[in-house]
């Protein structure tokens, strides 16, 4: 019994990821708040736990479990004696849902679920909201994740995230952010702010900026799953398609890029026969769907193209530098950023040798936005290696490792810096360069 | 994690009979109900045995035999590549599918970029630490 029990709870737990972002989709369109609606979808849940282990799962438990919350709706509008008029369209619904349920409860849903899903998306990410707070409450939201599972993927304490997550939805409310999805000029900036949201989720999977792990590939998953939904969800965004082709193409490396005892492996050191030539496909087919699309290629579609670039090369020789010098130079100019111009800055130094690229990375070394990046003396350290001045690649590694969180990255740039001082001492000796 | 999802022969589709047109409306529907929830990575169907062939390596040495296979219940009829969160969540899914008389089967994909082992004791430990650490900073 008990281990049926838990069995039944291993399956509730399922349909719950499966269920949970249309329920609240579906019971914000009614409600119109979603923490009202989380609570009662959260209501729905508690019944399938209580009911379900004896009664069994039903047919189709979506439907159940939408049907309970629509219940709980009523209630709650009674409870809070909402106006007549509101209380009438309730009553409406659930009619209309019980009739449905005869035929089938789950296809009179479906029609408006798309939209409401979308909605959903653009409210939990909201401008009004901050990033963190964004990236918290799609993952409960629309990810089906708990407080404890976010705060496990994020290495915050689950109070942080509840909290955060308490916080962002008073905003919304606050705020009367309306449960729309957005039309004409506000669309672009919102749909950007969701995007933003996805690929934070995604980055922070790729390369954890702390803690022991070099990569939380659950997150990259998450994000990914949410890139895919959303492109099915506005499929007429070319950046949406830009933004699904990067993850794809950037996951495709995730096995390459670790090596055998976690430590990170850079692009062009990675063995490309492991890289994950199913995702590079889908990757590749996001992309044409951006371009087949038309009009200016906006920042994702742009670094998905760069991706492109490396996923279509099967030796790291064969890269095309110049073309992404190109694209680098796009980009710069549609979403101009300091560190957009640190990447461009390692493309010259490929296409046109390390002196063109380091003079690219002095120019950014006064830049205050990059004063605590890791990644700009880590690659000075490079050039500079290039360039056979290893006294000040060395100290470059070390500043590197003193800026970065991630404890696996800190030990290889460590390494590097070690190397250039070991190195540097061979050549001062009896024997200088002797190759080794 | 990945799940490959194994759909099994039978007399029909080893003999070529497609779906009825009923059939192909529900599984085309049911598919796009597995790409909008971003869960189908792959899926494809595939042709009777009778257009396939078997190499046998046996002692070093290699033999082709040309189908059809016997064995209808043994053969694959097609298959998914689902990315879903866990077995249970595959078995959900799976249970959606419009099939009435088959058996299907659900088999975990081995990860190779699943740092289960990487992740040492130590190494478990101080990132409850930094979890600590870090919680308490905010």
């Amino acid at each position: 019994m008990a281990v049926a029990a838990t069995e039944t709870h291993r399956t509730i737990d399922a349909i719950w990821r499966i269920e949970s972002a249309k329920l609240v989709a579906g019971l914000t369109r009614v409600v119109r708040d979603i923490g009202v609606a989380e609570d009662l979808a959260h209501d729905a849940l508690v019944a399938a736990l209580e009911q379900w282990p004896d009664s069994g799962v039903p047919n189709n438990p979506g439907a159940w479990l939408m049907a309970t919350a629509k219940h709980r709706a009523i209630d709650h509008f009674r409870r809070h004696a909402m106006l007549e008029r509101k209380h009438a369209e309730m009553g409406y619904e659930l009619e209309a849902d019980q009739r449905a349920a005869v035929a089938d409860v789950e296809a009179a849903l479906d029609d408006d679920v798309g939209d409401d899903l979308l909605r959903l998306m653009f409210t939990a990410c909201h401008p009004v909201l901050s990033a963190e707070a964004r990236v918290a409450l799609t993952l409960r939201l629309l990810g089906g994740m708990t407080t404890d599972e976010i705060a496990r993927a994020f290495l915050v304490s689950e109070s942080t995230i509840a909290q955060r997550i308490v916080r962002a939805k008073r905003t919304l409310a606050d705020k009367r952010v309306p449960f729309e999805v957005p039309r004409g000029a506000d669309r672009v900036e919102r749909l950007s702010s969701v995007l933003e949201a996805i690929y934070l989720i995604f980055n922070e999977g790729y390369t954890a900026t702390a803690g022991g792990d070099w990569m939380r590939p659950a997150l990259c998953e998450d994000a990914l799953r949410l890139g895919r939904i959303l492109a099915e969800l506005a499929p007429t965004e070319p950046e949406v398609h830009g933004l699904v082709a990067l993850m794809e193409i950037q996951a495709s490396r995730a096995r390459a890029r670790v090596g055998p005892s976690g430590e990170p492996i850079v692009l062009l050191e990675q063995n490309r026969a492991t890289w994950d030539q199913l995702l590079i496909h889908r990757g590749l087919a996001a992309l044409a769907r951006a371009e087949k699309l038309g009009g200016p290629r906006g920042p994702y579609q742009l670094q998905a193209s760069i991706a492109a670039c490396h996923a279509r090369a099967r030796r790291s020789e064969e890269t095309d530098w110049p073309g992404i010098v190109r694209l680098y130079d796009e980009l710069a100019e549609r979403a101009p950023s300091p560190i957009v111009d640190l990447n461009r800055a390692v493309a010259v130094a490929m296409a046109y040798g390390p002196a063109a690229g380091l003079d690219l990375v002095d120019r950014l070394r006064s830049e205050p936005s990059l004063q605590q990046y890791h990644y700009l003396p880590s690659v000075r350290g490079d050039l500079l290696v290039k360039l056979g001045r290893l006294d000040e690649a060395g100290q470059e590694f070390e500043r590197a490792a003193s800026l970065t969180r991630n404890t696996r990255e800190r030990s290889l740039l460590l390494d590097r810096a070690k190397a250039c001082r070991t190195a540097r001492g061979a050549d001062e000796g009896p024997r200088p360069n002797e190759e080794g | 994690m990945r799940f490959m999802v194994l759909v099994k022969a039978d007399k029909n589709s080893e003999a070529g009979v497609l779906p009825d047109t009923k059939m192909l409306a529900d599984m085309g529907k049911y598919n796009e109900e597995l790409v909008t929830a971003g869960v189908m990575l792959a899926g494809e169907g595939l042709q009777p045995s009778s257009k396939g062939a078997r190499v046998r390596f046996s002692a070093g040495k290699k033999t082709v035999i040309d189908g059809p296979f016997t064995e209808a219940k043994e053969l694959v009829a097609g298959f998914w590549l689902w990315q879903v969160k866990s077995k249970e969540e595959a078995i959900e899914w799976l249970k959606r599918a419009p099939f009435e008389e088959t058996e299907v089967e659900i088999r975990q994909v081995f990860e190779t970029d699943d740092f289960g082992e990487v992740l040492t004791p130590e190494l478990r430990e101080q990132e409850e630490r930094l979890r600590k650490q870090v919680g308490e900073k905010k």
